[in-house]
């Protein structure tokens, strides 16, 4: 990223602050779907390498990697999502994000592109009943032809783990039942 | 103008503490030296600093009771009266005295006004000079050297009731009123007439009046009372020194049924002596046990310590660190410089470059490291003191060498092993050295010593507590053992394991049951807390010779020895100081117990198995614990055999949390970071053991 983009986003987040017009997301390929987070919230895009695995925990905690000196904990997307364990190959990155004062790391199929909308092209999530669990889904956007779900970053992550923090409002406990019994 | 002071009192706390440090060592080299003026002096400016600055926060008692200290110690320093052990006793005592108002005005503990009430009196006898001494001082103390000090304004309360043959003596109250309105403002008189009888019984030259004054002003306390000199013979005379409003009232409730006359502060100070802490009461009714109680006033105390970290560092320090980030930025904007424009043949350039990034980053971290370090000798500080008292109950000879006190330590490490080396330099002093005449007997010097010695061991630091005395007794300790059921009848111990038996829980050997240590509860505790700083105490004794007790710490908490293990493809690091051996198993040693709890025969004590693999869900190389490895680990006096691939070295590791980022994890008590940047993570022996029960509870 450069340092325009940078500003760019600052000046975006003044103004998402007064009108919540535009805002930038980063958006990444995950087994063929595309996903974007509030680009404010990402740290940096890393390589992926080998990390270390934590015993006993989810399966999706890929385990925990040095960043610099600090112990960051990885977790697999498509894994979290269901979408079965990422292969790692040339294109697999890890979106290293800050949530609550928590650095973590994404691991994702590749990162594509940051973009640009304007908050009326950001559609509510859609009503998908029992079958599908899209509470960390913040919206769903347009890019050129294809569909961007827009993900609540902070939700994602909001399961027995980050709960343990105990910042999570109350109706976040549903979010994420399954996770528990993981 | 409310100020809020609270911020400054913290300040104000440390200071102090560093004050009364000043005095105590002052005092003790005083004793040696008495005829030293610059150390008097030190000791003198030290106890004005806390006088001034109690003075400035509202602490009346602190003030007052510093202020006689400073009366006696003028007059040692104007060598108007001897340096003597009595005199250098009583201030000691009147410190402790300090130590104690210092700590309650910060919260902690109860202050027995009687005791500090004593104290003043002592001092003021010492002082006056009848305390046995032909002190030539007996003129008053106003005429202290001009320009020493000048206390701050304040408000003095004098309450006099002149003895009724006042005018026959022909004094004059009013002389009086004059005098102290030249030593400051009188703010408020007010004269008490209710004494006058009916005119026809009134005897003219009798005196019925009685007066309250309230004075302003900066003068001494001594100039004050000089005043009522003459007529203090009979007289009822209250004053009492208070200093400015306090910005919010608040009193106990004996102080306010002191002053609404409801009790007197005798009547009070008897009813406060029956009151029990709130401990020794429920233990009284078997609620808790003393145990409980004393983990809890623990806890307390750590909880305390938490509340207020500060540092202090020597603003060199600092210039340096600034300096060497100074050196870092120019170093990454020479790289930066050359990343741009790099060409292959500049390799070597690049090198260089590289290599100076790596001085300057080594040397910034040591740096660092080293604001958290402090000279031990702040530890060591105490113990001239306690010694010195030591030898004063038990009539021992006891001599002090304390060397390495400039050895530098962790900060926090140095607060932690207060307690536990205290500890063990009464025992070398209680229980180590014998007293004077079995001492001659055995041909030693009738003075005991007891050496203190800290020094560097690799990237340990080690305090070692030895004195010269009678050493330990294996017979006694082995016996003892046998009794207490800790060992078996018979069993043959190296020395070193018989030694380390004292540190279990209830073990004493002394004979003698004293004040000071032979209670048996202690040694444990010692070695307790020293292992929880990542620490070991190691025990040499010779018979008739004496004794030495090391103990050894990291020098950093940050920073712990460790080994390092293979499961399958992952490394684990095992704190180096719970290892005590790694074995590979004869099948013979094996066996399962209930067919499912696993436990391994080290040379006849069963001690259960944890397979790693198992508990952490790996995958192994070996899951044949002949083919393995059996690492053992002991913690808590409990040991457990952990099955392990390989063992792959031991090197120290920077301990990061796992929490920060992620939250605490079973077994797990952190990560490190090595050499190739890879992440390992750190096992939690005792939550391993844990794991590992609940484990086989969950199978069965």
């Amino acid at each position: 990223m450069s340092t325009a983009t940078v500003e760019q986003a600052e000046q975006q987040d003044i103004r998402t602050s007064f009108s919540s017009d535009d805002q930038q997301f980063l958006t990444f390929n995950l087994a063929g779907e595309f996903y974007g987070v509030d680009i404010l919230k990402v740290q940096e895009i890393k390589g992926y390498t080998n990390v270390t695995k934590i015993p006993n925990t989810p399966e999706y905690l890929k385990g925990v990697l040095n960043l610099r000196g600090t112990i960051v904990p990885i977790v697999d997307l498509r894994m979290k999502f269901g979408m079965g364990v990422t292969e790692p190959t040339s294109f697999t990155v890890v979106v290293v994000v800050n949530v609550r004062n928590r650095v973590m790391g994404f691991l994702v199929d590749a990162v594509s592109d940051v973009l640009d909308l304007n908050a009326k092209d950001i559609q509510p999530p859609p009503e998908m009943g029992n079958t599908v669990d899209i509470t960390f889904v913040a919206g769903i956007g347009n890019s050129n032809d294809h569909l961007v779900t827009l993900l609540d970053i902070d939700r994602v992550l909001t399961d027995d783990e980050v709960k343990a923090v105990g910042e999570i409002p109350a109706e976040a406990e549903s979010v994420e039942p399954g996770a528990s019994e993981e | 103008m409310a100020v809020d002071l609270s911020h400054f009192q913290e300040s104000f706390f440390t200071e102090s503490a560093e004050h009364v440090e000043t005095i105590e060592t002052g005092l003790l080299e005083l004793e040696q030296r008495s005829q030293d003026l610059d150390l008097l002096n030190r000791i003198f400016r030290a106890a004005h600093s806390i006088k001034g600055n109690a003075g400035m926060f509202d602490f009346t008692a602190i003030g007052g009771l510093t202020h006689k200290m400073e009366n006696v110690l003028d007059l040692l320093r104007n060598e108007k009266m001897p340096v003597t052990p009595q005199v250098i006793d009583v201030l000691l005592r009147a410190l402790d005295g300090l130590k104690s108002l210092l700590d309650a005005a910060q919260g902690s503990g109860e202050v027995n006004e009687d005791v500090i009430q004593g104290l003043e009196e002592e001092l003021q006898a010492c002082q006056e000079g009848d305390n046995g001494n032909e002190v030539t001082a007996k003129e008053p103390v106003f005429t202290e050297s001009v320009g020493t000090q000048a206390d701050p304004w304040r408000l003095i309360k004098i309450d006099w009731v002149p003895l009724p043959e006042l005018f026959q003596r022909g004094l004059d109250p009013s002389q009086i009123f004059k005098e102290l309105h030249e030593l400051g403002m009188i703010k408020g008189l007010q004269v008490r007439t209710e004494q006058i009888p009916a005119l026809e019984v009134m005897d003219p030259e009798r005196c019925y009046l009685s007066w309250a004054v309230e004075l302003e002003t900066d003068a001494q306390m001594s100039q004050v009372e000089a005043v009522f000199d003459f007529v203090r013979d009979g007289s009822e005379l209250v004053i009492t020194d208070c200093a400015p409003k306090p910005t919010e009232p608040y009193k106990r409730v004996g102080e306010i049924l002191i002053e609404e006359g409801a009790v007197t502060p005798r009547e009070l100070s008897d009813s406060l002596a029956k009151q029990k802490p709130l401990g020794q009461i429920l233990v009284e009714e078997k609620k808790v046990t003393p145990q409980q109680v004393d983990k809890a006033l623990q806890k307390q105390k750590q909880l305390k310590k938490g509340e207020a970290a500060s540092i202090r560092v020597d603003t060199e320090k600092i210039d340096k660190l600034i300096n060497l980030v100074g050196e870092l930025v120019i170093t990454q904007s020479m790289i930066t410089d050359l990343g741009e424009k790099f060409t292959i043949d500049q390799l070597p350039v690049l090198q260089e470059r590289i290599v100076q990034l790596e001085r300057n980053t080594r040397e910034l971290q040591e740096r660092v490291m080293s604001i958290r370090m402090m000279p031990i000798g702040s530890a060591f500080h105490r113990f001239p003191r306690l010694i010195r008292d030591l030898a004063g109950k038990s009539g021992k000879q006891i001599q002090l060498v304390m060397s390495g006190e400039e050895t530098e330590l962790d900060k926090t490490l140095i607060e932690a092993i207060g307690d536990p080396l205290t500890h063990l330099v009464r025992n070398s002093a209680d229980h180590g050295l014998e007293g004077p005449e079995e001492r001659v007997a055995a041909g030693k010097p009738e003075r005991g010593t007891v050496r203190l010695h800290a020094y560097h061991d690799g990237g340990n630091i080690c305090i070692a507590v030895e004195d010269d005395g009678r050493g330990l007794n294996r017979d006694k300790i082995v016996a003892k053992a046998i009794e207490r059921g800790l060992i078996a009848d018979g069993a043959t111990m190296s020395d070193e394991d018989v030694y380390q038996l004292i540190f279990r829980a209830g073990f004493s050997t002394a004979d003698a049951i004293t004040d000071v240590s032979g209670r048996g509860v202690g040694m444990d505790v010692v070695k307790r807390n020293i292992e929880g700083l990542g620490g070991s105490v190691g025990i040499r004794s010779n018979p008739g010779k004496g004794s030495m007790l090391t103990l050894k710490l990291p020098l950093t908490l940050a920073i712990i020895d460790g080994m390092t293990v293979r499961v399958g493809t992952d490394n684990y690091i095992i704190p180096l100081i719970t290892v005590t051996e790694s074995i590979r198993p004869k099948a013979s040693d094996l066996q399962r117990i209930v067919g499912k709890g696993e436990v391994v025969n080290l040379r006849g004590e069963w001690v259960p198995l944890v397979r790693l693999y198992e508990a952490f869900n790996v995958t192994p190389e070996y899951t044949d614990p002949l083919e393995a490895l059996l690492v053992i680990v002991e913690v808590e006096n409990r040991r457990i055999a952990v099955l392990v691939d390989e063992l792959t070295g031991q090197q120290q590791v920077v301990i990061k949390t796992l929490e920060q980022n992620y939250r605490k994890v079973d077994a797990i008590s952190g990560a490190t970071i090595l050499g190739d940047g890879q992440v390992a993570l750190i096992l939690d022996v005792p939550g391993l053991a844990k794991l590992a029960r609940a484990g086989h509870t969950a199978a069965a």
